[in-house]
């Protein structure tokens, strides 16, 4: 027995006790928490700074720590309870900015179905820059949907999904980031009202089976559109100039 | 026995629970103070800590060392450990546990541990890149401890939900302990590492695996460095199989990327993963032995159903040479029967190309499409006798594979770009600025009855294919074409075939028509030959320096300042190694070399310009830093927040908060999408010449002066009451007839109290203005007033 289990042991049927110790022991371990936030965190609204895990929906708020200044690392981890519901972040128009290093939104558990992102409500749209990835999620059903969010000037790519089939990526504007734009590796996804300029190497990087892109590309120093695996439709693509190549297609025949 | 009090009892193990170290199994950690005393340094780790969910354990500078027994325990949940130089040496080989148990799963924590300097220009501020310290005006991120991490333990962290670990270090960052974060259910996606050291070299010299549950997505593996990364054990992402993708492996050096052992991120039968890693120097891939080949593999998998997955991708690049040791294999194979080989095996190099071992993207199965290989280099590429690039195919066909250089091209390997099952053969394309030398064999040839088949496309300004060279495109309609700028050579002993339906063909196209292709080979059918309209190549004594020449004085001779190959002989006696390197190439990164064909001399001129308005650009250790500085991108607009790219320079996000729009009508002025605004108020102003909301007029300083309509509440005076009295006075009367003779001027509104018409003031207003002041019953009828 260790002796905090001696203790529990000695207590006896007290549980009156046992309820304050645990309560107490309970609260000093929360009494320093501080990284995970949300609109309702127990009842309450924890406000979001960088690096805090995102483990209810939430919609930032202007002094919302995470929105002042800039994120030495990740802007925000949405990590949802094992079996929980799908997490929503609405970034209600605002900014994350980072210094070069760490994820803008990085997604490791989205909830049943995937994390919804959204850039704010309809007029609203948010801009996520200045961090080594925009957004990445990697593995399954991490999203289910992004929109409305202006991807800029990221060191890597703009937005990373690997996985999630289905997803859709919807009303993003991803520009001068350091390699793709937007790089989607799944089954079905959905891309569409998308414009990637001035990128590093593709606007658009998908690869997998049967994504759907609309998009309008122009700029990029790679490809517009790079797609590859098979079943793609590519039929909504609206090209722009200065590209090293406007559509590239694997397999070509 | 006599009971002991409840509260007592409740009293001690309150005092066992908040006590420090007066466990020698567990501490519980919420803050650093709780493992070690606040003076400690370094703080020595000798017992099993339990880092609370979201707990932050900063020690400032301070020195972690880990020994004995010593363990960092990390829940589910989110935590950070922040130090100087951190250690972590266990006797027990357990260094960092990654998972607890909720509602019977494991799940794995989310932790960063990193290690920081301190700030040059204040000591107490611990750093980890020379931004923050710039940012608070504090130096650069160069004082204080050297920032490692050494992890010599084991982290295990495999769960049902593994986890994610991050680990930043300013300096050198060395794993020598095993790394496992992988799933261990068949729904476990794999973990995620992320290792980076912002000043220093990454070494890895023991393995990671962050693989997944067979019908999940293998992890992520992302290796970091300003300086060096060395992979010396082998990294695995993998999924084992069933309905599952590979994994990422990505690796970013600032400078060198050596990669001596395995990078596994095969998949199942979704996809393979994906390996990506790019070096600002060169990128050598040289591990494995000729019984042991090093694997480098984003291979596709199946299923029980024999359903199969298509390949990942391997995409490399580096500022400087890619080297592919003779033992290595670039693997992205599609699995059997209809996986596709990996549509995106790239190599990429601003400099030189040596292939001496295997680029593997076909099909394996009857199928499948051959993938693509596309190695491109802006110096020469050279593919030794042992190099290998296969994309054969099935029923989809074989692939493309694309070969580009700036400079020479020595092709002694093997392509192979066959295909069955009715497929066609590949495309293959072999393009030079200068020389392209085939002796090696090249086989694009389809299924007989196929109707397309394979290409070859050799193009260059000098095409030669040697002795032993094979260009093989049978089939049913199978091509080799040889496109020569200069000069088009088959030697004795060299073959092209084309032998297969009707269509195939041996096209040769030339530019010179008094340069005709020399054709000593064997060649099946005849060649076609044709004159095209191409480009010239540089021609050495022609008496013009072209491309990659220095000099030309019209010969070919030797010991004459320019050489018989146009070469400067006063800069190749500096060059040593030239031509391997480039002329006048000094070795160092960080200056602009060039040949002054006058002093027959090289020069060499600091330049680390990358072109980029707002990066500091310095050399460093004799290699370009070209380092983002955000205050040179400043707008002066508070709304924004403006950003240096180091790839597209400035970039400004707008950010929200208060602000002054510079209009006093205005408040709750607050920034929105990068602009300042305000709400509008009503800010009546009298005096200050602008018409504002509740104003009638505003002369600015003539308001309320004799003869203006402006009163000084802005409001207009009274006709005939140009004093502005309020009353019409004799005083009035008189400066009336003052502006009736143009002695005085007066607004009509005021003076012109009959509008006689005409001249506008008379004195018949100011009489009728004298007559209304004593009280006769007159009326007074001016023009309205104007603002």
């Amino acid at each position: 027995m260790t002796p905090t289990q001696v203790c529990f042991s000695a207590l006896g049927r007290s549980m009156w006790a046992v309820l304050i110790v645990t309560s107490f022991v309970a609260f000093s371990s929360s009494a320093g928490a501080a990284g995970g936030c949300g609109d309702d965190i127990n009842g309450a609204r924890v406000a979001c700074s960088c690096g805090d895990a995102v483990v209810s929906d939430v919609r930032l708020r202007p002094g919302d720590p995470v929105v002042l200044g800039r994120c030495k690392g990740d802007g925000l981890i949405l990590r949802a309870r094992p079996g929980g519901e799908s997490l929503r972040l609405d970034l209600a128009g605002l900014s994350l900015v980072g210094e070069g290093r760490g994820t803008g939104i990085r997604v490791l558990n989205g909830g049943k179905g995937g994390a919804v992102i959204v850039g704010g409500k309809p007029g609203e749209v948010a801009e996520i820059a200045g961090f080594t990835t925009g957004i990445k999620a990697h593995g399954s059903e991490r999203i289910k949907e992004v929109s409305r969010v202006v991807l800029k000037a990221n060191k890597r790519d703009g937005l990373r999904v690997y996985g999630s089939p289905g997803a859709i990526i919807s009303d993003i504007t991803t520009t001068s980031n350091g390699r793709d734009g937007m790089r989607v590796r799944s089954h079905g996804a959905q891309i569409h009202s998308v414009d990637a300029r001035g990128n590093a190497k593709a606007g658009v990087n998908v690869s997998g089976e049967n994504a759907r892109v609309q998009a309008s590309v122009a700029d990029n120093k790679g490809s517009g559109i790079l797609a590859r695996g098979r079943g793609h439709d590519l039929s909504g693509i609206e090209l722009g100039e200065g590209q090293k190549a406007d559509v590239t297609v694997r397999p070509a025949k | 026995m006599k009971k002991i009090p409840t509260l007592l009892i409740l009293s001690f193990c309150l005092l066992l629970t908040f006590s420090s170290r007066a466990s020698a199994v567990v501490i519980i950690a919420n803050t650093a103070d709780d493992v070690c005393a606040p003076t400690a340094d370094p703080c020595q780790i000798v017992d099993e800590v339990q880092v609370q969910d979201f707990a932050t354990l900063d020690f400032g500078t301070r020195e972690i060392l880990l020994t004995g027994g010593g363990q960092l325990n990390f829940g589910f949940a989110q935590a950070d450990l922040l130090a100087g130089n951190i250690t972590l040496s266990p006797s027990n080989g357990a260094a960092i546990n990654l998972k607890d148990s909720f509602f019977g799963d494991t799940v794995g924590g989310f932790v960063a541990i990193v290690a920081r300097r301190a700030c040059s220009g204040d000591a107490a501020r611990p750093c980890t890149s020379d931004f923050e310290c710039a940012a608070l005006g504090v130096g650069a991120c160069s004082a204080g401890p050297a920032g490692t991490f050494t992890l010599n333990g084991r982290l295990a962290g495999n769960a049902n939900e593994p986890g994610s670990i991050t680990i930043f270090s300013t300096g050198t960052l060395t794993i020598a302990g095993n790394i496992n974060i992988s799933g261990d259910t068949p729904d476990s996606d794999g973990g995620i590492v992320e290792l980076d050291s912002s000043q220093g070299s990454v070494l890895l010299n023991n393995p990671i695996t962050a693989t997944s549950g067979t019908q999940s997505t293998g992890g992520e593996v992302i290796i970091a460095a300003a300086l060096d990364i060395t992979t010396n054990a082998v990294i695995d992402v993998s999924s084992p199989g069933g309905d599952s993708e590979g994994g990422v492996i990505e690796f970013d050096a600032g400078r060198d990327l050596h990669v001596n052992d395995d990078l596994l991120a095969n998949g199942g039968a979704d996809f393979g993963g994906s390996i990506l890693g790019g070096a600002g120097r060169d990128l050598l891939i040289q591990g494995g032995t000729s019984s042991n080949a090093q694997r480098i593999e984003v291979d596709g998998g199946s299923n029980s159903f024999n359903e199969a997955g298509d390949a990942g991708d391997i995409e490399f690049s580096a500022l400087n040479d890619i080297v592919i040791g003779p033992n290595a294999r670039l693997d992205g194979r599609g699995a059997a029967p209809d996986g596709d080989g990996s549509f995106g095996l790239t190599l990429d190099a601003s400099r030189d190309v040596i292939i001496s071992g295997r680029l593997d993207a076909r099909a394996v199965g009857g199928d499948g499409f051959g993938g693509n290989i596309d190695v491109a280099a802006s110096g020469a590429i050279s593919v030794t006798p042992s190099g290998l690039l296969d994309a054969r195919g099935g029923s989809g066909g074989a692939g493309i594979i694309d070969l580009t250089s700036g400079g020479p091209m020595n092709f002694q390997g093997t392509i192979s770009g066959t295909a069955n099952n009715q497929g066609d053969g590949a495309f293959v394309s072999l393009d030079s600025s200068a020389e392209a030398r085939i002796s090696g064999a090249i086989d694009v040839s389809g299924t007989p009855t196929s109707t397309k088949n394979g290409e070859i496309a050799v193009t260059a300004c000098q095409v030669v294919i040697a002795t032993g060279g094979s260009l093989v495109a049978n089939g049913g309609r199978g091509e080799n074409i040889l496109t020569g700028r200069e000069r088009i050579t088959v030697e004795a002993g060299a073959t092209l075939n084309a032998l297969g339906g009707i269509g195939s063909v041996n096209t040769i196209r030339y530019r010179d028509p008094n340069k005709p292709p020399t054709l000593l080979g064997t060649i099946s059918p005849a060649p076609s030959l044709s004159l095209a309209i191409l480009i010239g190549c540089p021609v050495c004594g022609n008496g013009e320096v072209e491309q990659t020449e220095s000099c030309d004085d019209g010969n070919l001779v030797n010991g004459d300042q320019c050489s018989a190959e146009c070469q400067d002989e006063g800069c190749v006696a500096e060059t040593p190694g030239f031509p391997g390197v480039s002329l006048c190439n000094d070795g160092v990164g960080c200056t602009l070399d060039t040949c002054n064909a006058a002093t027959h001399s090289c020069e060499h001129v600091f330049s680390c310009d990358d072109g980029i308005a707002c990066t500091n650009d310095l050399c460093v250790g004799e290699q370009c830093q070209n380092t983002p500085d955000d205050s040179l991108c400043s707008d002066g607009n508070v709304c924004t927040d403006d950003i240096c790219s180091g790839t597209t320079g400035c970039q400004f996000v707008s950010v929200p908060g208060p602000c002054d729009d510079g209009e006093s009508c205005t408040i709750n002025d607050q920034c929105s999408g990068g602009f300042c605004s305000g709400d509008a108020q009503n800010c009546m102003i009298c005096g200050d010449g602008v018409l504002d909301n509740g104003e009638l007029c505003d002369h600015n300083g003539n308001n309320g002066v004799t003869g203006d309509n402006c009163g000084t509440d802005c409001t207009f005076s009274t006709c005939g009451d140009p004093n502005g009295t309020a009353i019409v006075t004799a005083s009035d009367a008189l400066f009336i007839l003052q502006a009736a003779v143009g002695a005085a001027s007066c607004d009509v509104c005021l003076c012109d109290v009959l509008q006689s018409g005409g001249a506008a003031i008379t004195a018949s207003d100011a009489a009728a203005a004298l007559r209304f002041s004593v009280g006769v019953p007159i009326t007074l009828n001016c023009p309205p007033c104007q603002p």
